[in-house]
């Protein structure tokens, strides 16, 4: 009897701090516990233990979890399977990391060459076309929330910015004007192009995003999104 | 006399702390609206997301029905409904823009105050909103029934000719002519023009207007396909030009032929005919 009063105690005190119970409420259903009773506890209790751990634990342990969560992340691009992962723990540390350095690689010698892309417009040009692909998938009633499709389309950037990086190598070794190198090139960057719409394609199939019948139309901006990168790559002749 | 001693204490303490008092309301003043027009900015582009749903109706489309209007769009007879959706017309100005950025590239056109991406941009959809407010407005004063957002989707599937029409005439660069791409433009432009012009012929009611506005949309139409094609092409022309001309310079099948040549007239000419021609041939043996 005793035992049976203390659990309702537990559960009312859990259920007083509605904070908690709120921003718990969207783990997925095969980590939740069965009783709620127990679930409300222990919720609460990890929600505590959590805070006071990362306040306590060294900054060295904080960085190397995140660069951690962030590689795993980039693993499960490189693999692409249909999950939720990057939809679940959304960051924009790795988009932003990739879009950085993918500028940095296409960026040209306006002395040399005056077409050639700054890194301001590429930058712009891949966050820009991120946001419009966002707001298409939104306008389609597709139910993703807006920082969820940046970091999905960002990480999946993986592939080009990888081939971006061989392109420079390849063009450093074989010159600019051979047939093979610029063969090879091209068919580097049509593989990642397709694999990167291939990775964004499995993440946003997801069945919480509601996008049944109109698959198509949501993936069209997003193939069209990577292809103009990835012409991007192949001109990048510096 | 103590009251007058004890009012100038006061005031002096006044003084000492009035210029702390000042910079301290100062602050909260300044603090408190730089909190509300941060606030007020914070609640505006909320409200602009909010607003995403109010343009939700017009993406309401299946794939069907886009590749449905994307085939209709270049059959002027058919299907002649008006509608309302900007799915495709917008991403078919996406692709415009693509092809646009790529052919810039490779005709070397360069912008002084200004980006190749920008640019494209700029053109696509400056035409694409200037043409449907140009064309919604004088169908307006004209008594047609064609609102501004069939305008939107009418122009913009339209531009799926434009699309089609580049991107061949930039890949296949044959001839200087212009063979290719004027032959697409007569019949992919012309016929998605023509598809335009019926739509207003038959949604106005007044006569002279139908003509008038028919033919001006048309002729919109087809001279933007050529200043569109034109415009950043020219460099790319003179580019292969000058390439072909080396070309045929260096190509021994025309080396042979100019040897051959020299060879026949060798027989015909004089003495010093034949050194001038020896002359000649040296110099392109040399080239």
């Amino acid at each position: 009897m005793s035992n049976s009063n203390e659990e309702t105690m537990q559960f009312l005190n859990a259920g007083s701090n509605f904070s908690d119970l709120e921003g718990e409420l969207n783990v997925p259903t095969q980590n939740r516990p069965q009783s709620s009773n127990k679930t409300a506890t222990i919720l609460n209790m990890g929600s505590t233990q959590e805070i006071i751990s990362t306040l306590d634990e060294p900054v060295s342990v904080t960085i190397s979890r995140d660069l951690k969560a962030v590689a795993y992340k980039f693993g499960h691009v490189f693999f692409p399977k249909q999950s939720t992962l990057l939809l679940r723990d959304w960051d924009l540390w790795g988009p932003l990391t990739l879009c950085v350095i993918l500028s940095i690689t296409l960026e040209g010698d306006s002395k040399l060459d005056s077409n050639a892309p700054e890194f301001a417009s590429i930058f712009a040009l891949i966050s820009f076309g991120a946001i419009i692909v966002t707001i298409n998938t939104k306008l389609l009633s597709g139910k993703i929330s807006f920082f969820q499709s940046i970091c999905v389309l960002g990480y999946c950037l993986l592939p080009l910015v990888l081939v971006a990086i061989l392109n420079d190598l390849i063009l450093l070794i074989t010159g600019n004007t051979s047939v093979i190198s610029f063969s090879l090139r091209f068919i580097l960057t049509l593989i990642s192009c397709f694999w990167s719409v291939f990775a964004s394609t499995a993440f946003l199939a997801a069945d919480t995003i509601n996008l049944t019948d109109r698959k198509a139309l949501a993936t069209y901006p997003v193939f069209l999104f990577y292809f103009v990168i990835s012409w991007l790559i192949v001109l990048d002749t510096n | 006399m103590e009251t007058n001693i004890q009012q100038r204490k006061v005031q002096s303490n006044d003084e000492q702390t009035s210029i702390p008092m000042f910079n301290q309301s100062m602050a909260q003043t300044v603090g408190a609206y730089v909190f509300n027009t941060g606030k007020e900015k914070v609640q505006k582009t909320l409200n602009i997301y909010s607003h995403i749903d109010y343009l939700r109706p017009y993406f309401d489309v299946e794939p069907k029905d886009v590749l449905n209007r994307l085939l209709y769009s270049v059959i002027p007879i058919k299907n002649n409904n008006l509608t309302t959706e900007l799915y495709g017309p917008l991403m078919i100005l996406f692709t415009l823009c693509a092809i646009l950025i790529y052919q810039m590239k490779t005709a070397n056109h360069s912008i002084e105050d200004g980006t190749l991406i920008g640019t494209a941009f700029f053109v696509c959809f400056t035409y694409w909103i200037g043409v449907s407010f140009l064309a919604s407005s004088t169908s307006f004063i004209c008594n047609s029934s064609v609102s501004l957002f069939n305008y939107l989707s009418l122009i913009g599937y339209s531009l799926f000719s434009y699309c089609v029409v580049l991107f061949i005439g930039t890949f296949i660069h044959t001839s200087f002519d212009h063979f290719i791409f004027y032959s697409l433009w007569l019949l992919l432009g012309g016929a998605s023009g023509l598809k335009l012009a019926n739509i207003m012929f038959t949604n106005t009611p007044h006569p002279t207007y139908k003509i008038g506005l028919s033919l001006g949309i048309f002729l919109i139409h087809m001279f933007f396909l050529l200043y569109i094609h034109f415009a950043y092409h020219e460099l790319a022309e003179e580019v292969s030009h000058a390439l072909f001309e080396k070309e045929s310079k260096n190509d021994p099948a025309k080396l042979i032929e100019t040897v051959t040549e020299a060879v026949k007239s060798l027989n015909k000419r004089s003495v010093n005919d034949i050194m001038s021609d020896t002359r000649a041939l040296n110099d392109t043996l040399k080239v």
